[in-house]
């Protein structure tokens, strides 16, 4: 396996067992990842095509969104890929089927429902897995590229499965006002990851989100729904002993919203 | 339920509410939720089952009471005195409120100011901050539980819907019209002539849609009116639909409100049940049902088309108009879209009348207007203000100025739509007109409060960075005009800029204002654009040193 440096400014993106790297054009190229995470086909060599005099390499794992801050492809460091693949490559459980019939029912006679659907089968797993959306897209007549087309417009759809507990820092205007840009700088250093990824263990996932409506309580941070309100901006060391302590709590609410 | 009932069901659970000696209200909406609001609730309701005080003291949970930041708050009301409001209670409080307050009242004492611990906890109702609003659409908040529908009737609900029922489609709209009731969500169309232009559409099928996709970051208006009076909102669709003979009605709420779309969720099936919405609305022979449906993330869903667009289940890209939804709209049938903030403000209008309604406000605005006041202010929250009042009073008095002392330097209002207002232009009067002349835009009514340690370059690189990334990528102007403005304000803040700069950003802003096809596009340059038009120093001080020529 040969780890790559890849400093090219194409989008490194994984379906399932398919690596996909694009361009803004959406032209696609594929390449294909085996069991151990190394990526078989040539398409990811150096000789890749670089578009001369590119700036901001941006390499994100599948269903990672560029970066929030400071706009798309702001990452400064390029990234090996195949620590990215082996990151993105989790062995996460799809939905069982028949709870995707039984999505699919729900659902398949209302018109326009694709969304609702989709909204439901990821409140079940956490994301959509490639498995799941194929199958829910046989059920209710509806094509695959359709579906991969709407998750990847919204925001709010994950394609990678995230970590245990989902560690959201608002960046709405109230807290970004009240530095939460810095919040979310100290949690990539206390988590090791940037933002959008998944720590190693699969424990935690940073993400940023726009607005969690409660500007009120600005800067803050929502870890699997539980509100940790009025932080300090350089507090990101005590938030993550918090959620430490407050696991318990976390895992009985994912628990429950997985029933 | 036939008309007639609403006044046996108000005065029932008016009877009911009587027979308790005091009330306690409990913020149950999602910010104080998360400051363990459900916590005092049971802690309140656990001590008072211990003093077998049950009977005499009744626990709610209420809509967004307005000062968030210092949640979660409880409102005590009580046949005997006035009304107190605690704050920041902690639910390990909740026995501590019980015995050195709620105890003493019901043993006839009367308590001006809790002392003791709770001193620092309790609000004072006549600080300007509750003293200068003006409560319309949020009168019920913090005197109702959303949860049940029967307080709902017993404060008038459902009475406008009632009234609606016995009027013609046209005189609806005439009603809406004179009142000068204008669209919440920013743009301020007239409510009455939107519907009117519905109305007049000739088709079997008409949808009226209540867009709740606040997708404006640092805006929580509509969400807490849905959390906080989501019949209200019902009520106000009902009637929209009575007014252009709807069909079929769809509430479009954001995923991230998860406590809104379950309360609506709620509300209907009340509605349904007591026959006030679904096969046959109050005993009138009208059918009328509604559908929810989700966002999922996506800020350009708040324009109309691509709001319909997503409601269809496709990505939410807009398209050209005309056709405008009302002739052409969800599934190429007439559709008419209202904000949320307007619908809630529907029920009041006919209840009370066009005239009252246009009683408060300037010449063109008329009402009230809901804002999120945020930021530096020390009072964070939801407030509702008349049309009308001076920006100053809303920040200085009712915000309280700024929390840390430092001076104000200006206001942010309509979000990554709108624009900077310097401190200096505070005392205009909040309307539509105003807000625009000065650059900015009225919005859906965020507002955030910068003081002078702020940057307003690197506001306006934030929001213009949220428009990049939101913006849906259909258009060029907007794909690409916003990118290579992102591209040359990063340069400025990273001290790499040039005078030649700004003036590149300036002609792109209006390549961008012109040609957009949506509003995201043509309105993504306003806070830079209103940042350089007052602050243009703080550009130029950041630029590159220009070398001077040896003398």
């Amino acid at each position: 396996m040969t780890a790559i440096t890849y400093t090219v400014r194409y989008r490194l993106v994984q379906f399932g067992q398919s690596l996909v790297v694009t361009n803004r054009g959406g032209a696609w190229i594929r390449g294909e990842i085996s069991p151990e995470g190394a990526v078989e086909s040539g398409v990811l060599s150096r000789d890749w095509p670089c578009a001369a005099g590119v700036q901001t390499p941006e390499i994100l794992p599948w269903g990672a969104r560029p970066g929030k801050r400071g706009g798309r492809g702001t990452m400064s460091t390029p990234i090996e890929v195949a620590t990215a693949v082996k990151v993105a490559a989790p062995k996460a459980p799809a939905a069982p089927k028949d709870e995707i019939t039984l999505i699919a029912n729900k659902w398949k006679n209302k018109r326009g429902s694709l969304i609702m659907a989709l909204h439901d089968l990821q409140s079940r797993v956490g994301y959509v897995p490639r498995e799941s959306a194929m199958r829910l897209g046989h059920e209710m007549d509806v094509p695959l590229a359709r579906i991969y087309e709407v998750v990847t417009f919204y925001n709010y759809f994950k394609l990678e499965a995230p970590g245990k507990y989902v560690i959201s820092v608002c960046l709405g205007t109230a807290c970004h006002i009240k530095g939460s840009a810095e919040l979310l700088a100290g949690m990539e250093k206390e988590l090791k990851v940037r933002e959008g990824q998944s720590t190693p263990d699969k424990e935690y996932h940073l993400q940023a989100v726009r607005c969690l409506g409660c500007c009120g309580l600005a800067p803050l941070v929502s870890v699997n729904g539980k509100v940790y309100a009025k932080l300090k901006t350089n507090e990101s060391h005590h938030v993550i002993e918090r959620i430490q302590i407050d696991k318990p709590m976390a895992e009985a609410d994912h628990e429950s919203l997985a029933e | 339920m036939k008309p007639e009932e609403l006044e046996v069901k108000a005065a029932a659970e008016l009877a009911k509410q009587q027979a308790f000696d005091v009330r306690l209200f409990t913020c149950s909406s999602r910010g104080c939720q998360s400051s363990e609001a459900l916590g005092v609730i049971a802690g309140l309701k656990a001590e008072l089952k211990a003093r077998q005080l049950e009977s005499r003291v009744q626990v709610n949970g209420s809509g967004c009471m307005g000062l968030c930041s210092k949640g979660p708050l409880v409102r005590m009301t009580s046949k005997t005195q006035k009304d107190i409001l605690f704050s920041e209670i902690k639910p390990e409080m909740a026995a501590m409120v019980v015995e050195q307050v709620v105890v003493p009242v019901l043993e006839g004492k009367t308590i001006e100011k809790p002392g003791g611990d709770l001193e620092h906890h309790t609000l004072d109702l006549n600080d300007p901050f509750f003293a200068m609003q003006v409560y319309s659409v949020l009168e019920n908040n913090g005197k109702i539980d959303p949860e049940k529908l029967d307080d709902y009737i017993a404060r008038d609900g459902y009475k406008a819907l009632r009234k609606a029922l016995t009027m013609s489609a046209e005189d609806i709209c005439k009603e809406m019209l004179a009142s000068g009731l204008r669209g919440r969500g920013g743009a301020g169309f007239p409510t009455g002539l939107k519907w009117d232009l519905t109305r007049k559409v000739q088709s079997d099928v008409k949808y009226i849609i209540c867009n709740g996709d606040e997708g404006d970051p640092g805006a929580f208006m509509d969400g807490s009116v849905l959390e906080g009076d989501p019949h209200a909102v019902i009520e106000g669709m009902l009637i929209a639909a009575r007014a252009m003979n709807a069909t079929q009605g769809v509430f479009y709420i954001r995923a991230e409100y998860p406590l809104a779309v379950e309360r609506v969720e709620k509300a209907l099936r009340q509605a349904r049940v007591a026959g006030l919405a679904g096969k046959n609305v109050m005993d009138s022979g009208w059918a009328f049902d509604f559908e929810i449906r989700l966002g999922a993330g996506a800020f350009v869903c708040g324009e109309e088309t691509a709001l319909i667009a997503s409601i269809e289940g496709k990505r939410g890209t807009p398209r050209p108009r005309p056709p405008f939804p009302a002739v052409k709209g969800l599934w190429d049938q007439p559709s008419c879209i209202n904000n949320v903030e307007t619908l809630a403000n529907v029920p009041i209008i006919l209840l009370k009348g066009a005239p009252w309604f246009a009683s408060r406000g300037t010449e063109k605005s008329k009402g009230t207007k809901l804002f999120a006041l945020t930021g530096k202010s020390k009072n964070n929250g939801l407030v509702e203000v008349p049309m009308g009042m001076t920006l100053r009073d809303v920040i200085e008095k009712i915000g309280g100025g700024t929390d840390s002392g430092l001076k104000i330097k200006a206001i942010q209002t309509g979000g990554p739509s709108g624009g900077m207002i310097p401190e200096h232009q505070f005392d205009t009067p909040v309307s539509y007109e105003n807000l625009q002349q000065l650059g900015s835009m009225m919005g859906s009514g965020g507002m955030i409060v910068i003081d002078e340690h702020d940057s307003v370059v690197e506001l306006a690189q934030f929001y213009l960075d949220f428009c990049v990334d939101e913006s849906c990528g259909k258009c060029a102007p907007c794909r690409i005009g916003g990118t290579q403005m992102l591209h040359l304000l990063n340069k400025i803040v990273a001290g790499t800029g040039t005078a030649e700069d700004i003036k590149t950003i300036r002609k792109v802003a209006k390549a961008m204002q012109k040609a957009s096809l949506c509003a995201l596009g043509q309105t993504a340059p306003n806070p830079t654009l209103s940042a350089l038009r007052h602050f243009e120093h703080e550009f130029t001080e950041r630029l590159l040193p220009v070398a001077t020529p040896k003398a």
